[in-house]
């Protein structure tokens, strides 16, 4: 089969993403036709980890990444003339003045790392270094797939870059070449770190609730994959909740006329499996929440393979 | 005459491996043919290999600024189509396997290679409000 | 004159509660006849109007820089673009650059140092700024348009709307509650930037307090003062080993609340869980669960209050 590379975004955060990654992913594992690698690209707060902890504590490759670039200050060179300030070389608010010593100050979280004031200042008082941006960590499980993922260095600004560098890391693996199946657990929301994951990808879940605002995130993340013209299935957790906002909800989705993948039905089973960090198609195989999860991953590969992409 | 840009790996040259990737491959090979026979080969290393951000937009600078008016290559991030797009390169893709630049440049002699230059996009100007890598690139499967 | 307090409820793992909560801080402050803004920073989804049930109005672009080349006036030097650290400038040798927008971060440094003035400062339309208002509450929501990804550009514009009007009307407010996105991402570290106390919201789950370590590493980094709320404290029954735990981790809390359908009620009703209608039970657990939380936060307050008389 060839290779399907897919992410799972939802859009709202809290919704099930990492959940529903860790049951496919496990699914995925016993399915003697798929060769997977599993990937975590909610590179600002990894979880997937919790869940496929590494087979081996001594045996996980960490690689840090060094693509976060961020101003530093020369003061020799300064001449405290303070056009840095007056001519607003910095579009970001990185740079303050300091009254009593007369030199500009630089904000290290806010610094895009842009070299405008390297640039700009005509003594040459600014440089740009690359710094720390995060690490890769990447290892076997202990239920077999490789897990790559990224975690940011706090304050580097760079979520999006990570997410991508995680990407190339995973193609150059040995594994990839014989792998077919790249599941991918995406971000919350739908910015900068969410494009960099949908980018390049075969197809795209998104996750939603019939919640108050359940209309609105899907629509959302939606748009963001229209954009890039990926096709893309739904998968509705907590589907039978009880709110006045499930006949609204049912509608919409209705109405698009969307491929659901799926629906989870509001099983405790889910929030026992997750406290276990277990998936929940090993912790209680015969759930509700569970048979659904098989069904949608058996529709998930129909459409991978039996239509062309 | 015609001249074909590849990216390659290591060094480049006339019996190096085409890359897999454009924006971040090793280096650059430029195949000079005319009347059906490669007249001569550069190589040139890739400087954007080591770029932030955007890598595929350098490369394809360094693809135009080498006289390329044809690139033949693997896979296509969403950077790099719309870079080389916007300068109006014929981009021909290859088949799925390891293969040297001469064997590239023999298939694209004999007409074996399949264009997929991305239609009707001029030197536009970007992608309006549009978000990264519209279409998620061309080539063989990367992502 | 005074400016008021800023408190940033934030959270890490998505889904915890957090605007919930933050919706429900602003109701009882207002209960009290405090005059409150509400800032959703949440760009990406904003929801607190649908918790709060009010129609969002005022709709305002924020606007983003896009250059633009003027061909009549460009020399082809090719300035721009070597000097363009994200590659958002593509030129071969005697052409005009061309701009791709999506790689562009806004510096502007191309139309700074164009030796021909022959880049355009044009703009383009990031997201939009919402308003609402109701009783002593007014809410102000950003919104990201879908398929950019600059959220922290518009979470900035409504910071400045917000130091604009502390700066003309320091009175008008009595507190300032601002909601983040989840995550460690730069947008929420500008709402953390801005925060005088920061409430960090977790659930009593591996995850939650993964993400909550997370989110504090990231305040000690900005030298803030947090409490934490644990929400949904009653989930699977582990709520004292939780608790204890994030006790010996010196972890402060104002409180947890527990599981409570009343909440999901006013969820879905549009209707804040401690809205002063009468509409749910004062003797449910999840209400006094908030009510203790309030005082604790009152009496955290007084103390930053009573340091700063002191300094």
């Amino acid at each position: 089969m060839d290779r399907r590379a897919i992410g799972v975004i939802s859009g709202k955060g809290g919704v099930g993403k990492t959940s529903l990654t860790a049951s496919l992913a496990s699914l995925a594992s016993k399915d003697p036709d798929i060769i997977p690698i599993i990937m975590d690209c909610d590179v600002d707060a990894p979880n997937l980890a919790l869940i496929l902890p590494a087979e081996n504590e001594h045996n996980i490759d960490m690689q840090d990444t060094y693509t976060t670039l961020k101003a530093s200050f020369i003061e020799e060179k300064c001449v405290h003339c303070k056009q840095c300030i007056e001519d607003k070389f910095c579009e970001f608010h990185a740079l303050s003045w300091d009254e009593e010593q007369e030199i500009p100050i630089i904000n290290y979280l806010a610094c895009e790392g842009c070299g405008a004031c390297k640039v700009l200042c005509p003594e040459h008082a600014f440089e740009i270094n690359p710094v720390k941006s995060g690490e890769i960590i990447s290892y076997i499980t202990k239920k077999e797939p490789r897990l790559v993922y990224g975690r940011t260095e706090l304050g580097s600004t760079t979520s999006g870059k990570l997410v991508s560098e995680s990407k190339e890391y995973a193609q150059d693996l040995d594994e990839y070449e014989a792998s077919n199946f790249i599941l991918i657990d995406g971000p919350p929301g739908i910015g900068c770190p969410v494009i960099a994951t949908v980018t390049g990808l075969d197809y795209i879940i998104t996750i939603c609730e019939p919640t108050p605002s359940g209309v609105h995130d899907v629509k959302r993340a939606i748009e963001v994959v229209q954009q890039f013209e990926i096709p893309f299935g739904i998968v509705i957790n907590k589907a039978d909740l009880k709110s006045p906002f499930q006949k609204e909800f049912q509608e919409f989705i209705d109405s698009t006329g969307y491929d659901v993948l799926g629906r989870i039905p509001f099983d405790l089973q889910i929030a026992h499996a997750m406290a276990n960090a277990e998936p929940v198609v090993d912790y209680a195989p015969d759930s509700e929440a569970s048979k659904a999860i098989i069904e949608i991953f058996k529709k998930l590969k129909k459409r991978l393979w039996d239509s062309s992409l | 005459m015609t001249i074909i840009a590849l990216p390659t790996m290591g060094g480049g040259g006339i019996n190096s491996n085409v890359s897999p990737r454009f924006g971040r491959c090793q280096s650059f090979t430029f195949v000079t043919v005319e009347d059906g026979e490669i007249q001569k080969v550069k190589t040139v290393p890739n400087s954007a290999a080591n770029a932030m951000g955007g890598a595929g937009i350098q490369a394809a600078q360094i693809v135009g600024n080498n006289g390329a008016t044809e690139v033949i290559c693997g896979f296509l991030g969403p950077n790099a189509s719309q870079g080389l797009s916007s300068l109006n390169l014929k981009i021909y893709q290859i088949p799925n396997q390891q293969l040297t630049v001469k064997q590239a440049i023999d298939m694209y002699l004999k007409g074996e290679l399949q264009e997929i230059s991305q239609a009707n996009v001029g030197a536009h100007y970007g992608m309006g409000g549009g978000g990264r890598g519209m279409g998620g690139g061309m080539g063989r499967r990367r992502f | 004159m005074a400016k008021p307090p800023i408190i940033t409820v934030t959270g890490g793992k998505g889904g915890t509660g957090k605007t919930l909560i933050a919706v429900n801080l602003t109701t009882m402050f207002k209960n009290e006849g405090k005059k409150v803004l509400l800032i959703d920073g949440d760009v990406e989804n904003p929801n607190t109007n649908l918790l709060l049930g009010l129609e969002l109005k005022n709709k305002t672009p924020v606007m983003f820089f896009k250059p633009v080349i003027i061909k009549e006036k460009c020399s082809k030097c090719g300035l721009c673009a070597q000097n363009c650290a994200t590659n958002a400038l593509l030129w071969v040798k005697d052409s005009y650059p061309i701009p791709f927008l999506s790689l562009c971060s806004g510096c502007k440094l191309c139309y700074k140092i164009c030796p021909e003035d022959a880049i355009k400062e044009d703009k383009k339309i990031l997201g939009w700024i919402y308003e609402a208002q109701k009783d002593n509450i007014d809410l102000l929501v950003g919104e990201l348009k879908p398929s950019e990804a600059r959220s922290a550009s518009v979470v900035e514009a409504l910071l400045e709307k917000l130091n604009t009007t502390l700066e003309n009307e320091p009175e008008k407010y009595d507190v300032v509650i601002l909601d983040t996105a989840p995550g460690a991402h730069c947008d929420v570290e500008l709402l953390l930037g801005q925060a005088d106390k920061i409430i960090p919201v977790t659930e009593p789950t591996k995850f939650g307090k993964l993400d909550l370590e997370r989110i504090i590493q990231l305040i000690k980094l900005l030298n803030k003062d947090y409490k934490a709320i644990v929400n949904r404290s009653s989930l699977l029954g582990f709520k004292d080993e939780f608790l204890q735990e994030l006790a010996e981790q010196n972890i402060e809390i104002l409180g947890d609340i527990p599981l409570d359908d009343e909440i999901v009620q006013s969820y879905c009703q549009g209707i804040p869980l401690m809205d002063d209608s009468g509409k749910f039970d004062t003797n449910g657990a999840g209400y006094q669960a908030f009510l203790k939380i309030f005082d604790n936060l009152k009496i955290w307050m007084e103390d930053h209050k009573m340091q700063e008389v002191k300094k």
